[in-house]
């Protein structure tokens, strides 16, 4: 399985559950899902699906341009995009999710959007403490104003959030999960971690 | 992408519509999606209607919205 398409499933399938972007038929989106089953789709048929996703795509191709790559849905494309990696030091972050829910909505002055709204969107993390059926609790630092009216990541609390077997299978007490949406995504490791950390606190500033 | 809110039409004219959000009403355009309908529920953006949701969509986002479910954390 081509883990570039995989990981950008995995990552877009929550936003498009909700009606965000991608495909609104119904059958695209249980496609997605199959092929993240391990399901045998051809991947032709999965990049047309995820073309769909009109924003990511711009941000795919940025960043896959900017570093000399081919092709957008490359591993290290979207992780790039996701989590965060090399590929966008000679960007200044400038490629990563965080970027557009931390500066491109604000570029205008002219959309407010709560910091509740955008604490969801952006890609979060946190320490699994307890897993419960579809449920699990993480240990999380969520992003809050601080009395300088300036954008931080505040103390570690509990949150609860949903586990979809479907985009992560497996997950253990104490392991570190991305999160979007208020839904587990992947495990990370101490380097994609320290990636997702870096390039989110760069763009809240 | 997410950075918008779902709101529901109440009511059309012509290209604009006047949607509910947060028990208040406000006026939003609505040229940028065909065949919109009263009670349907869009994602606003910038006072513009950008996209048609479900409401089973909307409602979830709202959800999410009205605040993260917290844990006391015992450690």
């Amino acid at each position: 399985m081509n883990q570039g398409l995989k990981i950008a499933i995995k990552y877009s399938i929550v936003p498009c559950q909700l009606g965000y972007c991608g495909p609104t038929d119904e059958p695209e989106k249980k496609i997605l899902l199959e092929f993240l089953r391990g399901e045998k789709i051809d991947e032709q048929k999965i990049r047309q699906i995820l073309q769909q996703f009109a924003g990511t795509n711009l941000y795919y191709n940025f960043i896959a341009r900017s570093n000399g790559i081919t092709d957008p849905f490359d591993k290290k494309v979207v992780e790039a995009y996701w989590t965060g990696n090399e590929l966008l030091d000679k960007l200044n972050g400038a490629g990563h999710h965080s970027f557009h829910v931390y500066k491109i909505g604000s570029i205008t002055g002219r959309i407010q959007f709560t910091d509740n709204l955008r604490d969801l969107c952006r890609i979060g993390w946190g320490c699994v403490k307890k897993i419960k059926a579809e449920k699990i609790i993480i240990e999380h630092q969520p992003i809050i104003r601080n009395k300088n009216n300036k954008l931080e990541l505040g103390e570690e609390t509990g949150k609860i959030v949903g586990w979809d077997k479907i985009i992560l299978p497996r997950l253990e007490i104490g392991n570190i999960v991305s999160i979007h949406w208020d839904k587990a995504i992947e495990v990370l490791e101490e380097q994609q971690m320290a990636n997702l950390k870096k390039f989110t606190l760069m763009n809240i500033k | 992408m997410c950075l918008s809110l779902p709101v529901q039409i109440v009511k059309i004219n012509k290209k604009m519509a006047v949607v509910k959000k947060s028990n208040r009403n406000k006026t939003i355009d609505i040229s940028l999606i065909n065949k919109l309908k009263i009670k349907d529920w869009v994602l606003c953006a910038n006072n513009f209607a950008i996209r048609k949701i479900r409401p089973k969509e909307a409602k979830e986002i709202l959800r999410l919205l009205k605040g993260g479910k917290r844990h006391e954390s015992r450690t």
